[in-house]
């Protein structure tokens, strides 16, 4: 049992360097708790044997004090946090996308790399609060991206809006942007970044925007996850941003 | 005595000379009757001004060339009288003689209104820059009214003994009005060349060892917008004597050389100036500050001296001269320290080379002295008095040039990548009220250092004050009233300075989060100046380079968050470039870099350019963030 202890004191320890996939978590929380269990139903057994063993209210089990807490939180354990994590499951999965191809939306407006295996492309709605053209869940927890479609909205509004968001949402953020033409037209694209801190978790935001006849679209990428998996990821989600295009 | 002297000066500083070359035939209008009559019995009469019949005769001999010409118009409106309805011949006094055979008019009503002798006046032609003393016979003529047709008759006969670069007549038989009928005959006697060429596509031209004859109907006017070359857009017809290149070459720079046969002063002037111990670069710059600003411009083409400079002793004696007279006193200098310079003519009006189809003198109506230097030509313009001499002036960039060297060609001077060259340093500093505190140097490098020397040397301190004032208002903010500093202005240097300082009362809430923007004013200023426009023509854009650097300083009340964009817009047509730096949280430092080089546009292609003018318009702005 000692054993099984350290193992998952390990996973704990590796969890806040690298990301870890959600059902990596699940298993260790349920092999925790059974050995919790198991270390409970030892110390009864020497309780049993000492002499005028002392069982408070051994009909029920806990206190009236403890069963309310026990009860809201087997509620949370058992219901809210399966459907909080439905998403990173797979339930609104839609397709994988191909690593080391350029997506290019079905309805050809927009386009953006794929540099790394693991996006999935998931139902609008997944991460978005509001209305979005696309989104994806990306190789690791907590790394997703959205595009979305605005009209009637300058290049100049949206990214000092975006600059003030992005700082504003992680800790000791600094943010970069860059523009440039996109490709041989007078179009702009503009590339925000801000990096951070979010739950003692390097953070990252980045979205591209780019101006087209149909207004501008923008792929904005997100992401928080262990050091060593920011590192890797980072060049990655820049490029997705770098690169996107309106078509 | 003294009263004619003092009536005589008064008539000349009026313009109005004597009237020595000038004769007058009685005039006999049976012609222009007969023709007027005819047209008034037309029914489609034109419905705007038009040129009605051009008709020139000229007859070369060995002694004299004799223009006679015939030039009739017809007036459709008032409107038409308003512009046009002042006739002018043009002569050299020096060379030519005019007679008058006919000038008057037939009002609609028929009834005549000749043009009286004592009604002619003769006025100087701004004859800066010109190899030639010409005058102007100025013909208001009378009783003209909507429905007018007017008639001028007149004869020049040029005596060629007097002409020192011998004789060339160009024609243009497209003008801004339409042209009903256009003729040339031109008659030689045996053993004259007489060379033409050109025409374009509105008459035809037919010519023998003997005479040339060039007719040509119902031509359209000329419809040019923008800003146009005359000689370079219009086809011409020239004709004069046949020459080679090299023998137009050798006649001027025989002229020439004749200014440097007495140079008398000139080493007592490198003395003065002191040249001795300075590099050459040193004495180049100086020499060329000397005879561009204490020699004065005066145009100086009297007889014998149309083409033939004064000689150098006597323009350092006078303090004037016109650009042939300066040039030469460069020339001579330029030697004097070891620089192998050359006379170069200069036609001003022209950009393309090739339409010099026939050598003659006639093209050119300006001189500059060049020279090779460190595997670049340098072209010093002794009349420009405000640019330095490491810049070509602006003014004569692309200009039609031939350096007075044997076997020499006319070719295009050098256009500079970049006529406008701009530098603005701008230190922006927030005070704890929220406040702020500028001090801004523009520095306007080269030709355009040369355009702002002239420009702010001719206003007193007084005048430049309230120009910088209302400029800086205008461009940056109405809000404060700079104290302002020239630096350059007194000295033929590369670079001229407007520094600027001033203090803005606080606009914002130090107790609150900063949120600035601001638009790059003078780059904006700059770029604004230069949009094309669509003309049906080929449209140059003259290179537009200019570097702005902004440092802001937030002060104590704010730390900075959110900084402005970086960015790098590139392509065919230039490139715009941003570099921001962030020190610390509290200094910011801006450095924008514009560089947009000489070039052609085409018409296709204008909107496009004006197009990525406005993009760089308006990414220019600046914008960052504080708390």
């Amino acid at each position: 049992m000692d054993s099984w202890c350290y193992i998952g004191l390990c996973l704990f320890n590796a969890q806040e360097r690298i990301a870890t996939p959600l059902w990596a978590f699940v298993f260790a929380m349920l092999v925790w708790g059974g050995l919790f269990t198991i270390l409970e139903m030892r110390f009864n057994t020497l309780k049993r044997s000492l002499a005028n063993p002392q069982f408070r209210d051994n009909r029920r089990g806990y206190s009236w004090w403890e069963w309310s807490i026990a009860l809201p939180m087997a509620c949370v354990t058992f219901g809210v946090l399966p459907y909080l994590s439905l998403g990173a499951l797979g339930i609104y999965d839609i397709d994988d996308l191909p690593a080391g191809d350029v997506y290019v939306d079905v309805e050809g407006r927009f386009q953006f790399p794929v540099p790394a295996e693991g996006w999935v492309r998931v139902r609008p709605g997944t991460f978005a609060q509001d209305e979005s053209l696309f989104e994806m869940r990306g190789p690791a927890e907590d790394v997703w991206a959205i595009v979305y479609h605005y009209e009637g909205l300058s290049l100049e509004e949206l990214a000092v809006d975006r600059r003030q968001t992005l700082y504003s949402s992680i800790r000791r953020a600094g943010c970069e942007e860059f523009r440039q033409f996109v490709g041989g037209s007078l179009n702009v694209a503009a590339q925000i970044t801000c990096t951070g801190m979010d739950l003692n978790m390097p953070s990252m935001w980045s979205t591209g925007i780019v101006e087209s006849e149909h207004g501008l679209y923008e792929l904005i990428v997100y992401m928080t996850t262990p050091a060593s998996t920011f590192n890797r990821r980072k060049p990655e989600l820049l490029r997705m941003t770098g690169e996107f295009k309106a078509l | 005595m003294r009263w004619s002297l003092l009536a005589l000066l008064m008539l000349m500083a009026a313009g109005v000379a004597a009237k020595p070359s000038v004769q007058w035939s009685s005039p006999e209008f049976s012609g222009l009757h007969k023709l007027a009559s005819e047209f008034r019995g037309q029914e489609d009469r034109p419905g705007e001004l038009t040129r009605l019949e051009f008709k020139t005769d000229i007859r070369v001999d060995k002694d004299t060339v004799r223009r006679r010409v015939r030039d009739v118009w017809y007036y459709s409106s008032s409107n038409d009288v308003q512009n046009n309805g002042t006739d002018r011949i043009y002569f050299d006094e020096q060379t030519d003689q005019l007679t008058v055979h006919l000038a008057g008019s037939i009002d609609a009503k028929g009834r005549l209104h000749a043009f009286e002798a004592d009604n002619l006046k003769i006025t100087t032609v701004d004859n800066d820059n010109t190899f030639t003393d010409r005058r102007q016979a100025v013909i208001a003529l009378p009783g003209l009214g909507a429905g007018s047709v007017a008639m001028l008759e007149y004869e020049i006969v040029t005596d060629r003994s007097r002409l020192e670069m011998g004789w060339a007549d160009i024609f243009s038989s497209q003008i801004m009005a339409p042209v009903s009928d256009w003729m040339l005959s031109v008659q030689w006697t045996d053993g004259e060349q007489v060379a033409w060429e050109g025409g374009g596509q509105w008459i035809l031209c037919e010519g023998d060892s003997n005479g040339l004859l060039c007719s040509g109907a119902d031509i359209p006017a000329v419809r040019l917008a923008g800003e146009y070359s005359w000689a370079d857009e219009i086809n011409h017809l020239i004709v004069g004597e046949a020459k080679s290149w090299d023998a137009v070459i050798d006649r001027a720079r025989t002229a020439f050389d004749q200014a440097l046969a007495d140079t008398r002063g000139g080493d007592e002037l490198l003395v003065e100036l002191q040249t001795g111990r300075l590099s050459q670069s040193e004495q180049i710059a100086l020499i060329h500050e000397f005879v561009a600003r204490d020699i004065r411009y005066v145009s100086m083409s009297e007889l014998g001296h149309a083409v033939t400079p004064h000689s150098v002793a006597s323009t350092l004696s006078t303090r004037y001269g016109d650009c042939k007279d300066k040039s030469a006193v460069l020339y001579h200098l330029l030697h004097q320290i070891g620089v192998e310079a050359y006379p170069v003519l200069v036609a001003t009006e022209r950009s393309d080379s090739s339409r010099l189809a026939v050598p003659s003198m006639r093209y050119f109506d300006h001189m500059v002295v060049c020279f090779e230097l460190e595997g670049s030509t340098r072209c010093l313009d002794a009349t420009d008095a405000h640019t330095d001499w490491l810049h070509t002036p602006a003014w004569i960039q692309g200009k039609v040039a031939l350096k007075l060297e044997p076997e020499s060609k006319p070719r295009v001077i050098d256009v500079a990548p970049f006529r406008w060259k701009v530098r603005v340093n701008s230190e922006f500093h927030f005070t704890a009220q929220g406040g702020a505190t500028e001090q801004q140097t523009r520095t306007y490098i080269g030709e355009y250092a040369g355009m702002f020397r002239n420009f702010l040397s001719g206003m007193n301190s007084d005048s430049r004050r309230e120009w910088a004032v209302k400029n800086y208002q205008e461009q940056v903010s109405d809000l404060v009233e700079p104290v302002f500093e020239f630096t350059g202005l007194e000295s033929l240097t590369p670079e001229v300075s407007v520094r600027s300082a001033t203090e803005y009362d606080p606009f914002l809430n130090p107790e609150e989060s900063m949120s600035y923007f601001e638009h790059s004013a003078w780059l904006n200023q700059e770029i604004h100046s230069l949009y094309l426009e669509k003309t049906g023509r080929t449209a140059r854009f003259p290179g537009l380079q200019v570097e702005t650097t902004h440092r802001f300083d937030v002060g104590e009340a704010w730390l900075l968050t959110t900084l402005t964009p970086e960015f790098e817009y590139s392509n065919n047509f230039g490139r715009m470039v941003r570099y921001v730096q962030h020190r610390d949280d509290k200094n910011l430092k801006v450095i924008t870099k514009l560089e947009i080089p000489e070039q052609s546009v085409r018409q296709g292609d204008v909107d496009r350019f004006n197009q990525f003018l406005d993009v760089l318009v308006r990414e220019s702005r600046i914008s960052f963030a504080g708390q």
